[in-house]
């Protein structure tokens, strides 16, 4: 079971790595819908494993407010041929190449700075944790992060945070699971999040140089 | 149920209801006076003995904060009222309101809960609540600030949860004072948890080099708001760092902390003498002030005392410096401070409001800030800290020549070209005049030995 656990760890990695790659807008908003669905099922099954009732309905609640209401409030920020929404100015082909980098500085950082902390408490407090899929959700972190520092398309960097986001609920199973309360509350203000930032959408759908913000 | 929760739920729970005016006709009436009633139960709040009660915690940081959120949301409300009031779309000023409240709500609540996961939801709701304050006008550059502010402030907080993860996989529960009066050994969980938690938190402070959103964000909003921002919703953030704080301290996360404290401080002494635009060169004075508040809480003792002070002075000083820079920049139209000049005829009251307000804010003597600063000083030279003393003090005085030359430069330079002085409406300058008095009985009050 851990290994199908990893397994789908490892797809949402991929789907963050898709993110980077694509350059049009509504390969985004996929991107939130896939990773999110993948996250839900991962935390279903975690739940089902370890017969948490919490972790049951912590997966619903992931795939119907991030995964169905986030997107659909992001979708209805985009004209009738959104699919024809590229990015301007990227340079994807430099910012995958980084990514990769990242990737690999991630797992060697996580390999010498953090996975001492679990192997050293690995007969303690930490044994229920899971090092690849700690692992995995600490390069998801810094995925997101990447995504929001390159594009200047408020969209592709709301697609870093929700990635963000969904690494920490990843980071959280694999570590040690928060309480439901917290877990539901941490979602419902990332809904409201979503709700302030479509309002902020509205506007330029790209982040910009303002001489009067600047100094 | 005894008094003192129901008083608890009372204060938590007026906000909302007030948000609920929305709906009606009379949004700013009913706002005016439901916020001094949010200010008339805080005080009785400050009289509660301390102690934990149900979900909530009253200690001796938190009651001073409550006060200080409820009466700069008052004056801010009061404030609002005619600051916006050629507004394009009234209906915008209705959702103002209506943010305001729960913003405060959000803050109170942040401010009031006994747990560590909820506390960090308090916070993000802060900034679901506040990142709209900022468009009220919809303009350009404020729909750029306040997406920067929801997105860097959004993310640096997504940090923060590792440090809640780390907190419950230690301790097995996120009860703050059950945690904390515990006491915890050194552990490098421990440490991690501790610095997550400054990254996380300091981007909401302010902390160099997670301090990107602030300027921008208090520069572009409402002065109202940037008054809240600055005088409040900062302090909260930094009470939660150090809650967090003591429940993570370890040696290493001490260091850190100190570190990037002396560097925000640097960071503001560097950028200071550069600035042009006014609520930025005060935006960037708070980053100052929060790292010292953090300094005070951090180290205890004494300086702890010496935060409190500064937090209470500085909600009320830095208030009136936004509510009297709003008021110059709608009368010279301006924000650019090379383009103002002649306060002391054009806008008299003004020009000592911001005068007064600027010298509280960059702790001039014998304001509070001041005593607040020399406590720190006196705790972490106690404790063998000289160096930070020498480069926070060499700091503190170029921060403070750079804000007091700047503002001196307003008033005082081309009086003689001022034909006819500039009117403000009553209720704006009188709410810039009331935060700057505040500010300055409070140093009456402690000189007078009553504090």
């Amino acid at each position: 079971m851990n290994e199908f656990l990893d397994f789908l760890a490892a797809l949402m990695l991929l789907i963050a790595i898709w993110a980077q790659v694509g350059s049009y807008v509504i390969s985004k908003i996929q991107v939130i819908v896939v990773q999110t669905s993948v996250l839900s099922v991962y935390t279903l099954i975690s739940g089902i494993y370890t017969l948490s009732l919490d972790l049951v309905i912590l997966a619903i609640l992931i795939i119907f407010l991030r995964g169905v209401l986030t997107a659909a409030i992001l979708l209805r920020k985009f004209p009738a041929r959104s699919q024809l929404i590229r990015e301007r100015s990227t340079t994807v082909p430099s910012v995958i190449i980084l990514s990769i980098v990242m990737i690999i500085v991630t797992l060697v950082v996580y390999q010498f700075a953090i996975f001492p902390i679990m192997e050293t408490a690995s007969s303690g407090i930490l044994t229920k944790a899971n090092p690849p899929v700690t692992a995995i959700g600490f390069v998801i972190v810094i995925q997101g992060m990447l995504l929001i520092a390159t594009r200047k398309s408020k969209v592709s960097q709301f697609t870093g945070y929700i990635e963000v986001e969904n690494a920490m609920i990843l980071l959280s199973l694999g570590i040690f699971p928060l309480p439901l309360i917290v877990e539901i509350s941490v979602l419902l203000d990332v809904l409201a999040l979503v709700i302030v930032s479509s309002v902020l959408l509205s506007g330029n759908m790209t982040s910009e140089r303002i001489e009067e913000l600047v100094g | 149920m005894n008094i003192y929760l129901i008083m608890i739920y009372l204060l938590l729970i007026l906000p909302p209801i007030l948000s609920i005016s929305y709906f009606t006709n009379h949004t700013q009436i009913v706002s005016m006076i439901g916020s001094l009633l949010t200010v008339f139960l805080s005080v009785l709040i400050l009289f509660i003995p301390l102690s934990v009660y149900s979900y909530f915690d009253i200690n001796q940081v938190n009651r001073v904060l409550i006060i200080s959120v409820s009466a700069v949301y008052s004056m801010s409300v009061f404030f609002a009222s005619t600051y916006h009031k050629g507004i394009s779309n009234p209906e915008h000023l209705q959702m103002h309101y209506s943010l305001m409240h729960l913003f405060t709500f959000t803050m109170l609540f942040t401010l009031l809960i006994n747990n560590f996961g909820l506390m960090w939801i308090g916070i993000e709701a802060t900034t679901a609540s506040s990142a709209l304050l900022l468009i009220i006008e919809r303009e350009r550059n404020q729909m750029e600030a306040a997406w920067r502010y929801v997105l860097i402030v959004s993310t640096g907080l997504t940090i923060a949860l590792i440090s809640i993860i780390l907190l419950y996989l230690n301790y097995d529960s996120l009860d703050a004072s059950f945690i904390i009066s515990g006491g915890h050994g050194v552990s490098l969980l421990l440490s991690v948890a501790g610095v997550t938690a400054l990254i996380g938190f300091g981007t909401k402070i302010g902390i160099f080099p997670m301090h990107t959103w602030l300027p921008d964000a208090h520069g572009e909003a409402p002065s109202e708001i940037s008054a809240m921002f600055s005088g409040i919703l900062l302090p909260v953030a930094a009470y939660v760092l150090y809650r967090f704080y003591q429940a993570t301290v370890t040696p290493v996360v001490s260091e850190l902390f100190l570190f990037f404290i002396l560097f925000t401080v640097i960071f503001v002494a560097i950028i200071m003498p550069s600035q042009r635009n006014l609520k930025r060169m005060f935006a960037y004075s708070t980053m100052e002030n929060m790292a010292l508040i953090l300094l005070g809480l951090i180290t205890g003792g004494l300086a702890l005392i010496g935060a409190i002070l500064i937090i209470i002075t500085h909600a009320f000083g830095k208030s009136g410096a936004f509510f009297t820079s709003g008021n110059i920049i709608k009368s010279y139209g301006t924000k650019d401070m090379d383009h103002i000049s002649g306060l002391r005829d054009r806008m008299p009251s003004s020009a000592a409001t911001l005068l007064g307000s600027s010298l509280i804010v960059t702790g001039a003597p014998p304001f509070t800030v001041f005593a607040g600063e020399l406590l720190i000083f006196y705790q972490l030279i106690k404790n063998g800290n000289y160096l930070a003393v020498g480069i926070i003090a060499t700091c503190l005085l170029v921060i403070s020549l750079s804000v007091i030359s700047k503002v001196s430069r307003m008033i005082f330079d081309g009086n003689e070209k001022v034909a006819e002085i500039s009117r403000i409406d009553m209720t704006q300058g009188s709410v810039a005049m009331i935060s700057f008095l505040l500010g300055f009985s409070i140093t009456v009050f402690f000189l007078g030995g009553l504090i």
